[in-house]
């Protein structure tokens, strides 16, 4: 499952259990972002481990952070599913912005290089 | 003798008959008062039971609706602090995104702007500051110097030592241009492959001379070996300068082709050497 278009790409890889993003997601609105909420809860669905590597995602919008918070929340209250964030030093949102997901979900593992 | 013990027995019999009669009745009050009031007892107690009852009903009652309140409560609490954490999130967030597209943008003007190799301004803005200079000096009328620099046979300190060790060459004397200029409105750029060009406004043709003889002897201090010139050891340059009052019907490039003449002349002249038109006419 993917959702590729000029300025992102998401997709997910079940032998791994790991959802990639890439690119510039800049999509318009909580609507918009509902196809990649699918593909995570999809995912979620399919293997109680995920892991998101958001390393080569250079921009996230308001949308989309907020997006990817609710996703925490979710899999927060379902409780049966262990999720690790991958995000890189270099990209400034990452490190901001995942730790503020950890605070969402304190069993979440972040892993940035 | 007889009959008075007899009457008086009779009385005491009346008398005991009489206490009895009072003791039956007393008695008999007693008993309806204690079956009253047991059976008073037996009222109070049930209603009290009943009471009690209602309580305890209510109790329960209430306990289940406080469990019920604190649940409620421990969900609503839970999800405004998850809003709080979201909105904090969003907040950073976007600040940490704007700060993202801030830091491209500079990049991207630094980058319209400078020069890749020297970090110094570029043809582009070059142009652009000179049309700029231009129209101000014309307004305020006052003069503008252009100084012109080219290394001399910098293919000859290419061929000898490298392209790196060349590209080292051109950042070092783009610096030391760049550190020679004080004031604020002078600007050096990069005008061609070896060529540096400075702009100076409210300069006149004295004093461009001057910086372009600090600009040559702050070169000649750096003793950037050249080994295959035939006018020094060190690495020199030419230099050609121009200097006019602008006037708004005029052009910055009679300015340019001026400097640019001069330039020539120099290098013929056997370079390390300055040319400016020192009867130029303001």
């Amino acid at each position: 499952m993917s959702i590729k278009t000029e300025d992102h790409n998401v997709w997910h890889d079940p032998n791994t259990s790991t959802v990639f993003f890439r690119g510039f997601l800049r999509l318009d609105g909580m609507e918009e972002y509902q196809p990649v909420m699918e593909l995570l809860l999809s995912a979620i669905g399919q293997s109680p481990i995920l892991t998101l590597n958001l390393r080569e995602l250079e921009f996230l919008n308001s949308s989309g952070i907020s997006m990817l918070s609710m996703f925490v929340v979710k899999v927060r209250e379902k409780g049966s599913v262990q999720m690790v964030l991958q995000g890189s030093n270099k990209v400034l949102w990452q490190t901001k912005s995942l730790k503020n997901l950890q605070r969402l979900m304190p069993s979440l593992k972040l892993e940035f290089t | 003798m007889d009959s008075q013990p007899e009457s008086q027995l009779l009385k005491e019999i009346e008398r005991l008959h009489q206490e009895a009669e009072a003791l039956k009745r007393e008695n008999s009050d007693l008993r309806i008062a204690l079956l009253t009031t047991a059976e008073h007892g037996d009222l109070i107690e049930s209603e009290l039971h009943d009471t009690n009852q209602q309580l305890q009903v209510e109790v329960t009652e209430r306990k289940r609706a406080e469990t019920m309140l604190q649940t409620l409560l421990n969900i609503l609490y839970k999800e405004r602090s998850d809003l709080e954490i979201i909105v904090h999130t969003l907040m950073e967030h976007g600040d940490s995104v704007d700060m993202q597209w801030c830091d491209k943008l500079l990049e991207a003007s630094d980058l319209a702007r400078l020069d890749g190799l020297t970090q110094i301004a570029n043809r582009r803005s070059f142009d652009e500051y000179l049309d700029q200079q231009w129209q101000q000096m014309a307004r305020d009328q006052l003069p503008l110097s252009i100084v012109l620099c080219d290394v001399d046979y910098f293919k000859q300190f290419n061929d000898t030592h490298g392209h790196s060790a060349g590209d080292v060459c051109l950042q070092r004397i783009a610096q030391i241009i760049s550190s020679a200029l004080k004031r604020p409105s002078d600007m050096v750029a990069r005008y061609g492959g070896e060529e540096f060009v400075v702009i100076l406004p409210h300069t006149d043709i004295k004093g461009a001379i001057v910086v372009a003889e600090l600009i040559q002897a702050e070169i000649q201090q750096l003793q950037i070996l050249h080994g295959h010139s035939s006018v020094s050891q060190y690495v020199t340059v030419s230099i050609g300068i121009a200097s006019t009052q602008p006037i708004f019907s005029g052009s910055p490039k009679d300015l340019l082709d001026e400097a640019d003449k001069l330039l020539y002349i120099a290098k013929q002249q056997g370079r390390n050497r300055i040319m400016a038109d020192v009867e130029a006419i303001y």
